[in-house]
């Protein structure tokens, strides 16, 4: 254990504490006995952190205890204000009325001296710089610091070597458009079944209610993998049918976990709509479905646009699990690609790098979609 | 002699053990204005919301415009395209412009042409004056125009009956005249209207008729200006001195015409401690003893 190397290890906590040690000369830290023993007790985990014991305690209380109330350089100069500053209001005081009358309330009520917290000599706006680049400081020495401990070398040589990249080249567009091919798939599926179970929830015939609920129970306890076997094995060989392509499969085993939790959401959409609106369309002469289909649907879609979001985003990363259907090269997915990928002799950790990029590319502009689409809403709603 | 637009006779309404309504008879004419005010509690907009049917009466019989809408077999959405209804909360359909709102029931109700729709529209925003708001979504309209809205709405449907629930007191003060002078004009044309409220000067001055009701029962009935001017009944009195005098209660007759429950100690402030017995029943103008003086009945019909 020498010097440099405990210095090296010590060097983050070194780096957020600094400030934290010149916070500690500032009048009214450390005040409290709680703020004491915890910088006590957070002293002793770290100096065993080397030896390999509390190794886990120790980062925690670390990261809690000295990342808030420390930082980094920057922090110190705005701290150095918040001395400067309470010495000048140190100095100012002095030239004040003794300290019985601190209360301010004049010689009658001079007994009443309000004692005043040690911590409040700061001046808050000088108090806020402080955290302020506490904060910042805390955030930037971090930063540095696992730039520093990262190896950048080794990075570069697996997840970016364009050689591993053109074995799989080929490949990730036609994967691509295949990850796309089953998540709208199952979309599909999962809106129109989601929207039939959640109107049965919402019935008035209690069986349809209790088909529902037992559907809904039922696939929201399964994990979607057991489905996905089920579909693709189960019930070609239970049914003595044979569901023509992978898609298809798909679309139907993803399809049905999903409508589960869709239904769920739609339901509780279409619960949200305000009792008036219906009331209001009744009213007016409307049928019971003419309202459901012109006033409640609508004012619901609006309500349950962010789940329904959700859920498409879910149903792209849970196309991973179509491989078990067994898929021929044609039929690939992003993530089965990734896989094979992976084997491969030079940097096979680039294609898992390239198509994670590709899922990104499906769902930030989905999430940017909808984003939009809010905020028009938002204008009607105002 | 036309046939009355409304006719109810005998009309009860529990929520499970609680009775709201305890048997009404009302008679409402073609081209009355009839203002229903009385504390809350007492079942106004129940009385109202029976009337077209949003809530379904226990007991008693309703029959508007010659057709008896508590029969089971009644078509229910054809006798609601004759009544209109304006609510406290506007409840306008927020997805859908102001020229929206007004054509979504005729288009698929009354299957009106876009155009005639629109002209239909048009013509009744004139009256409410607000057409140069038709592509406005309601979120961008105050609150009394978006009630002004909501009667035009009502209006585009052609009703021979406008039923209006406290149409104005989810409003600003300063808006309330806006739509007060809105069914004013309404009221001036001919429309037979139901008006719960408690604007006691409207109720005077448009109305017609006036009907005080009292925990589920109407304690009293008569030409407007003779019941808001001079009640006959001690409750009226009561009530319409609170409402247009609201800063002379004195402190010994607080909480004295809270709504009364059974079981309830008096509230008065001097005789808080104990039960004093229940509380005191309002003799009714026309004598009718037992319902008055009896407590509220726990029974369902």
């Amino acid at each position: 254990m020498t010097v440099g190397r405990l210095a090296l290890i010590y060097s983050p906590w070194i780096a957020v504490s600094f400030a934290a040690l010149v916070l500690a000369f500032l009048p009214g830290a450390f005040a409290s006995r709680r703020e004491r023993s915890f910088a006590a007790g957070a002293a002793v985990v770290l100096l065993a952190y080397p030896f390999g014991v509390l190794n886990a305690p120790a980062w925690f209380v670390a990261t809690v205890y000295f990342i808030p109330a420390g930082g980094a350089v920057a922090s110190t100069a705005l701290a150095w204000r918040g001395i400067s500053g309470s010495l000048r209001a140190r100095a100012a005081q002095s030239d004040h009325a003794p300290d019985a009358d601190r209360s301010g309330l004049g010689g009658a009520a001079s007994h009443l001296v309000i004692p005043r917290a040690r911590s409040r000599t700061l001046r808050p706006s000088d108090r806020l710089a402080a955290v302020r680049g506490a904060q910042y400081g805390a955030l930037i020495a971090v930063v540095v610091v696992l730039a520093l401990m990262v190896n950048w070398e080794k990075i570069s040589r697996q997840l970016f070597t364009l050689e591993a990249l053109g074995v799989a080249a080929p490949r990730i567009f036609p994967d691509f458009l295949n990850t796309l091919k089953y998540t709208f798939g199952a979309f599909g599926v999962s809106l129109s079944l989601g929207l039939v179970l959640a109107l049965m929830k919402l019935s008035g015939a209690a069986g349809y209610r209790a088909l529902a609920t037992a559907y809904i129970e039922f696939f929201r306890g399964l994990p979607a993998l057991i489905v996905v076997f089920a579909v693709a094995y189960g019930i070609p060989l239970a049914l003595e049918i044979k569901i023509p392509t992978v898609a298809l499969k798909a679309a139907i085993a993803l399809g049905c976990v999903s409508a589960a939790y869709m239904a769920e959401s739609i339901r509780a959409g279409i619960q949200a709509v305000p009792k008036g609106q219906i009331e209001a369309a009744r009213s007016l002469g409307m049928s019971h479905s003419a309202t459901l289909r012109l006033v409640v649907i609508p004012q619901a879609f609006r309500i349950v646009l962010p789940p329904v979001t959700n859920e498409i985003i879910l149903l792209t990363k849970d196309t991973s699990l179509v491989y078990v259907m067994g898929l021929t090269v044609y039929e690939y997915e992003l993530s089965k690609l990734a896989r094979e990928t992976l084997s491969e002799p030079h940097g096979g950790l680039t294609a898992l790098f390239a198509i994670s990029a590709c899922y990104l590319v499906i769902t930030l502009p989905l999430g940017f979609l909808v984003r939009r689409m809010e905020k028009g809403f938002g204008k009607a709603q105002a | 002699m036309d046939p009355p637009v409304v006719e109810v006779r005998g009309l009860r309404k529990s929520f499970g053990a609680r009775e709201v309504l305890r048997g009404i008879d009302l008679t409402v004419g073609a081209g009355d204005v009839v203002c229903v005010i009385g504390p809350s509690g007492s079942g106004k907009s129940t009385l109202l919301r029976c009337v077209n049917l949003l809530e379904q009466p226990t007991a008693g019989s309703i029959r508007l415009l010659g057709v008896d809408v508590t029969d089971p077999e009644v078509d229910i959405d054809r006798v609601r395209t004759h009544v209109g209804m304006v609510f406290q909360s506007f409840n306008l359909f927020p997805h859908k412009t102001v020229m929206g709102n007004l054509t979504l029931a005729q288009r698929s109700v009354l299957r009106r042409s876009e155009a005639a729709a629109r002209d239909v529209a048009l013509h009744n925003l004139r009256k409410v004056g607000l057409e140069d708001r038709a592509d406005a979504y309601p979120a961008q309209l105050s609150g009394g125009q978006q009630q002004r809205v909501a009667i035009a709405r009502a209006l585009s449907m052609d009703p021979a009956l406008m039923l209006f629930d406290e149409p104005t007191s989810a409003l600003d003060p300063e808006l309330v005249g806006d739509v007060l002078a809105v069914m004013r004009d309404l009221a001036q044309s001919g429309m037979t209207m139901i008006v719960v409220t408690h604007e006691m000067a409207f109720a005077r001055d448009v109305g017609d008729r006036v009907v005080f009701m009292d925990e589920g029962l109407i304690m009293e009935e008569g030409p407007a200006r003779q019941l808001i001017g001079s009640p006959a009944t001690e409750r009226a009195r009561v009530f319409l001195h609170r409402v247009l005098h609201p800063t002379d209660v004195a402190d010994s007759e607080l909480g004295q015409t809270e709504p009364t429950r059974p079981g309830d100690p008096d509230h008065t402030a001097a005789g808080g401690a104990g039960w004093a017995g229940p509380p005191p029943r309002w003799p009714r103008a026309d004598g009718r003893g037992d319902d008055a003086e009896g407590h509220v009945p726990l029974t369902v019909r």
